[in-house]
């Protein structure tokens, strides 16, 4: 997995990867969570060159939307792959994500 | 609705030549099985013909007499400690009763997986929890003790600790005996949405036939201690074999004897 944050104004956009597994997703949580300890409110997540993620990366997202919120921030996730998607709807997920088809599209929607 | 799995064609687990005994009883007697990425085979047979022996084994509860098991190539009986342990981290078994320790609480009992093999956070592994509760439809149930919630509840409760740490592979023992048809649908639905959306790979050990036909990749019929038949639903429905179908049928008349030998009924009555 690797992980590459790009400041563009005040947002941060995390772009991830590879695989998110039980082994990397310790990594993922403590980047973000650097962002939401900096009160940075709003956060892009790319994930178009995910190739997996499992529970534990899943959780580690839900863990940064509920990190956001808590700050009245909002958290988007851009360029999704389909098989992610049926994963975040199995979950019952991907409705509490706001889920965007590219990151200029994330961009431009907060 | 019932959507099947989608087969890879590769063999991640298979069983050669196995033999069991117990007390000078074979259980087992050479079976050999193939199973393959991503499908769901069914082991079907009747009480004690040893499929939950043969299950026991796959998962490395049992040794073999004679015979290997080999998972993605590796023959588990002959791994170290330490490689049967990475092997066994992506197996995730759900047990006839749900298996869940009594004393501790749905929720518990579903992180406990994740507490003993990995280093997450605890936050992490209460959003997992719960994720996992979400998927069996039991949000919201997490904090009830095993004896508060019925027996669907339970195999459900097992289910979403059999899948808690993403397991590769899930084995089934008897997944929808005892429960109703609707929850019995519910459990079906949730073993092939497994297999197809989480690509793991599931052996499912039944004998309740509306179960086999609606999941099953293939299906293995285990008679005796011998597979005797493996095919698709649709080759094992027209099967020849007088034994399938006696059991597909649920036939009294057939192969499948349950009468008794006069002559031993009579020495054991009159034994001193």
């Amino acid at each position: 997995m690797e992980i590459k944050i790009e400041s563009k104004d005040d947002i941060s956009i995390c772009r991830v990867s590879g695989e998110i597994t039980f082994s990397t997703s310790p990594d993922l949580r403590k980047r973000l969570i650097e962002l939401t300890d900096k009160h940075i409110k709003k956060i892009v997540i790319d994930m178009k060159n995910l190739t997996y993620i499992d529970s534990s990366g899943m959780a580690t997202v839900v863990e940064i939307l509920q990190k956001i919120k808590a700050i009245d921030g909002e958290l988007k996730l851009a360029n999704v792959p389909d098989k992610i998607k049926d994963i975040l709807e199995m979950v019952r997920l991907k409705d509490i994500f706001d889920i965007q088809e590219s990151e200029e599209a994330a961009l431009a929607s907060f | 609705m019932f959507k099947k799995a989608k087969v890879d064609s590769e063999p991640v687990i298979e069983v050669r030549n196995l033999v069991k005994n117990f007390g000078g009883r074979r259980v087992l007697n050479g079976v050999n099985l193939k199973i393959y990425k991503g499908e769901v085979m069914v082991i079907m047979g009747g009480s004690g013909c040893g499929k939950s022996t043969l299950l026991r084994h796959i998962i490395g509860i049992l040794k073999p007499d004679s015979g290997q098991v080999l998972i993605e190539g590796k023959d588990i009986n002959s791994l170290k400690a330490r490689e049967l342990d990475k092997i066994r981290l992506k197996i995730g078994m759900l047990f006839q009763s749900g298996g869940l320790l009594d004393y501790m609480t749905i929720k518990e009992n579903i992180a406990l997986p994740l507490t003993e093999h990995t280093n997450l956070d605890k936050n992490v592994i209460d959003i997992i929890v719960n994720l996992k509760l979400s998927m069996v439809n039991m949000r919201g149930m997490g904090h009830l003790l095993p004896s508060e919630i019925s027996g669907g509840m339970k195999k459900r409760a097992g289910l979403a600790r059999a899948i808690a740490h993403d397991p590769s592979y899930v084995f089934y023992d008897e997944p929808t005996a005892g429960l109703d048809p609707v929850v019995a649908g519910v459990i079906d639905k949730m073993i092939l949405d497994f297999s197809k959306k989480l690509s793991v790979t599931s052996v499912v050990v039944t004998h309740e036939m509306q179960s086999v036909f609606r999941i099953a990749s293939r299906i293995a019929m285990l008679h005796m201690g011998e597979i005797v038949e493996v095919g698709t639903p649709r080759q094992i429905k027209a099967s020849k074999s007088k034994l399938v179908q006696q059991f597909i049928t649920g036939s009294p008349d057939g192969p499948i004897s349950f009468s008794q030998l006069g002559d031993d009924y009579l020495t054991e009555l009159t034994k001193k």
